[in-house]
C-alpha cells in the first residue's frame, strides 16, 4: 500500500475544510499511514460486511401532530442574520 | 449536605415523603457545591431552570420515584436553557434549541436537572483529557484522570452529588469512568434508548447509558430512558422491565471468562479477576475459560468504524449556524476552513483524517473488511452467548491513571486499554461495570465488566445484582 504523504494530507483537509499548521500534517499523515498500514491477518473469504447490529428494521410515524421547533429557536444561534435569513461572506463578486 | 454516595433515589424520596428535607434545600446545596467545580467536572450548572423546578415540585408535592431527584447529563445532550458543547470549542455559545429524548424523559418524570458534565471533546477520547473546557479530576485523586469520554458525569456521582448521571457509550464511554471512579455504568442494547437530541460520534455504536452508586439505581433509570422513539428510527420496540430481572435463575447462569482478562492487563487486575474467578466457582457457577480470537483486532475496527462515520457526522460544523465562529477569514471557504481549524481539537482532526482517508475509493476495500471483521466479532459473540449468558471482563486493563502515566501510553497499550469496550459495542451487545475490588497497591476502583447478549438486560442486572450483593469488595 502506498503511503499517504503530507501534501496528500494537507490536500484532504482542505477538501475538509480544516485548515492545519505544517506540524499537524506531518502529525496527522504518520497517524493515517500507521492506521492504514495495520492488517490484521485474517481471512475475509465468505465473511459479509456488517453494517448494522439489529435484524430489526422499524419504521415508526408519529401518529400525532408534531411539534415543530419554532424558526426564531431555530436560528438563535446564527451568528450573522437578517430576518430568517442566514448572511454568509459574498461568494460571486 | 447530602452524599450520594450513601443515599440512594429510593432514600431521598422517601426523606421527600416524609417531609425530612425539602425539594428545594437539596437542590440548592447540590448547586452550591457543583458552582465550585471542584473536579472540573461541570461545562455549565444549570441553576435558575433547577431552582424553578424545585419550587414547582415542593409546591405540587412529592409523589412519584423521580420527583425532584436530581441529576447531571453530559454535555452533547441538548437540553433547552442550557448550552451543548461537547467540550468543543466549535459549539462554544451554541444554545440547545430541542430536548433530547433522553431529557424529555427526565423532565416528565420531574428528575431535576443540575447541569452539563464536562467530556472529552465531541465523545473522542477515554481519559477526558480531550476537551476544551480543561480536564476533568478523578475525585478520589486529583493527579489521575476519571476515564472517559462520560468523565465528568462519572466525577459527579462518584464525588456523592448526584445520585445519577447520564453518559453516552459508544466504545465503552460509560462503562470505562464507572471502573476507574468505582460505579455502576450500563451499556444497553443498541436501539434500547433514544439518540434524538445527542451529538452523534458514531451513529452505528452511540447509546446513552447512566452512571450510578448501585445497580438497583442504573436500572431504574435505565428503566425510565428506555422506549420506541418516532424521532430515531434505531430505537427498538423492546420494552425492558424491572420486575423481570427478580425472575432470571442467576444461580444457574453459564459464565465465561475471556482469556484476555489475564493477559494484557496489569497484576492489580489479574489479581481481582482471578479472585472474582474463585469466587464464581465457590458459589457453584458452571464457568469456564474462554478465548475470545478477534477480540484483540476490535480497537482496530473501532477506530476505522469511528473515523468513516465522524467524518461525515461533524462536516455540519461550519461557524455559519451556530457555535464558534474564526474571525480571520476574506471569503467563504475561508471562514469554514479556518472555523473548523480553529474549533476542532487535535484528536478531533486526527480521527476525521483516518475516517477521510479510508472512506475514499482506493481504500474501499479496506473499510470493507473492518465491516467483515465486525461481522467476525458480532459471529464470536452470538457463538459463544448460545452456550453461555454472561460473558466476564475486566472493565479496563488498569486502574485510573495518573495524568502523566496517559501521556505515555504507547499507541499499543491504548488499543489494548478500550478492546473489551469496544469489541461489545460492535456486537450490539449489551455490558455493565461493576465494582470488583481496589487494587492491591494503588487502593483505587477495579470494574468488573458483566456482558450479555443482545436484549438481556434482565439477565446483565439480574447478575449484576447479585455479584454486588455477594462479592466482597475492598475498601477505597
Amino acid at each position: 500500500m502506498n503511503k499517504i504523504t503530507k501534501a496528500e494530507i494537507i490536500e484532504d483537509a482542505k477538501s475538509l475544510k480544516i485548515t492545519i499548521s505544517d506540524d499537524e500534517a506531518k502529525f496527522f499523515c504518520d497517524e493515517v499511514n500507521e492506521y492504514m498500514e495495520t492488517r490484521p491477518d485474517i481471512d475475509y473469504s465468505n465473511i459479509e460486511a456488517l453494517r448494522y447490529v439489529n435484524p430489526e428494521t422499524i419504521n415508526v410515524f408519529s401518529s400525532g401532530e408534531q411539534k415543530l421547533i419554532d424558526v426564531d429557536d431555530l436560528i438563535s444561534n446564527v451568528k450573522d442574520r437578517e430576518g430568517n435569513y442566514v448572511k454568509v461572506p459574498r461568494v460571486i463578486k | 449536605m447530602i452524599d450520594f454516595r450513601n443515599v440512594t433515589i429510593e432514600q431521598l424520596h422517601k426523606m421527600y415523603v416524609n417531609k425530612e428535607v425539602s425539594v428545594e434545600e437539596v437542590i440548592t446545596s447540590i448547586i452550591k457545591r457543583a458552582k465550585q467545580n471542584e473536579f472540573n467536572a461541570f461545562n455549565e450548572v444549570c441553576e435558575d431552570l433547577a431552582l424553578k423546578q424545585a419550587r414547582e415540585i415542593d409546591e405540587r408535592g412529592v409523589k412519584n420515584l423521580f420527583d425532584g431527584i436530581p441529576c447531571v447529563i453530559k454535555d452533547n445532550i441538548n437540553y433547552v436553557g442550557s448550552h451543548t458543547t461537547c467540550s468543543s470549542k466549535i459549539l462554544q455559545g451554541y444554545k440547545s434549541v430541542y430536548n433530547a429524548t433522553v431529557v424529555e424523559k427526565l423532565l416528565e418524570n420531574n428528575c431535576i436537572i443540575i447541569g452539563k458534565a464536562n467530556m472529552d471533546e465531541f465523545a473522542m477520547g477515554a481519559s477526558n483529557t480531550t476537551s476544551y473546557t480543561g480536564n476533568v479530576l478523578h475525585p478520589i485523586d486529583k493527579n489521575r484522570i476519571p476515564g472517559g469520554s462520560s468523565g465528568g458525569s462519572a466525577a459527579v456521582v462518584a464525588s456523592g452529588l448526584v445520585p445519577f448521571s447520564l453518559g453516552s457509550d459508544t466504545g465503552g464511554s460509560v462503562r470505562q469512568p464507572a471502573s476507574y471512579c468505582g460505579l455502576v455504568g450500563f451499556r444497553p442494547t443498541y436501539g434500547m434508548i433514544s439518540r434524538y437530541g445527542v451529538v452523534s460520534l458514531n451513529c452505528s455504536l452511540d447509546q446513552v447509558g447512566p452512571l450510578t452508586n448501585t445497580v438497583e439505581e442504573n436500572m431504574q433509570v435505565f428503566a425510565m430512558l428506555q422506549g420506541l422513539d418516532v424521532n430515531d428510527t434505531t430505537t427498538l420496540n423492546t420494552k425492558f422491565a424491572i420486575e423481570s430481572v427478580n425472575d432470571v435463575a442467576v444461580e444457574k447462569s453459564r459464565i465465561a471468562i475471556v482469556t484476555s482478562s489475564f493477559e494484557n492487563v496489569n497484576d492489580e487486575v489479574k489479581v481481582e479477576m482471578k479472585k472474582v474467578q474463585q469466587f464464581l466457582e465457590d458459589q457453584g457457577f458452571n464457568l469456564e475459560i474462554v478465548d475470545l480470537k478477534y477480540l484483540k483486532y476490535a480497537s482496530y475496527a473501532y477506530t476505522g468504524l469511528v473515523g468513516c462515520e465522524i467524518t461525515s457526522n461533524l462536516s455540519m460544523f461550519d461557524g455559519i449556524r451556530y457555535g464558534y465562529r474564526s474571525e480571520n477569514y476574506n471569503e467563504l471557504d475561508e471562514l469554514y476552513a479556518n472555523t473548523r481549524g480553529e474549533g476542532f481539537g487535535k484528536e478531533v482532526k486526527r480521527r476525521i483524517l483516518i475516517g477521510a482517508d479510508l472512506l475514499k475509493l482506493k481504500n474501499h476495500e479496506k473499510y470493507d473488511e473492518i465491516l467483515k471483521l465486525r461481522n467476525l466479532i458480532y459471529t464470536e459473540f452470538n457463538q459463544l452467548f448460545e452456550k453461555f449468558d454472561y460473558i466476564l471482563t475486566p472493565s479496563a486493563p488498569s486502574v485510573a491513571y495518573t495524568f502523566e502515566e496517559f501521556e505515555s501510553l504507547t499507541k499499543k497499550s491504548e488499543l489494548y486499554e478500550s478492546q473489551f469496550m469496544d469489541a461489545t459495542a460492535l456486537a450490539g451487545v449489551t455490558g455493565i461495570s461493576v465494582p470488583m475490588g481496589v487494587g492491591e497497591e494503588s487502593k483505587l476502583p477495579l470494574g468488573l465488566h458483566i456482558v450479555g447478549k443482545r436484549l438481556n438486560e434482565s439477565g446483565v442486572f439480574a447478575f449484576a445484582k447479585y455479584f454486588e450483593n455477594t462479592y466482597k469488595v475492598g475498601e477505597m
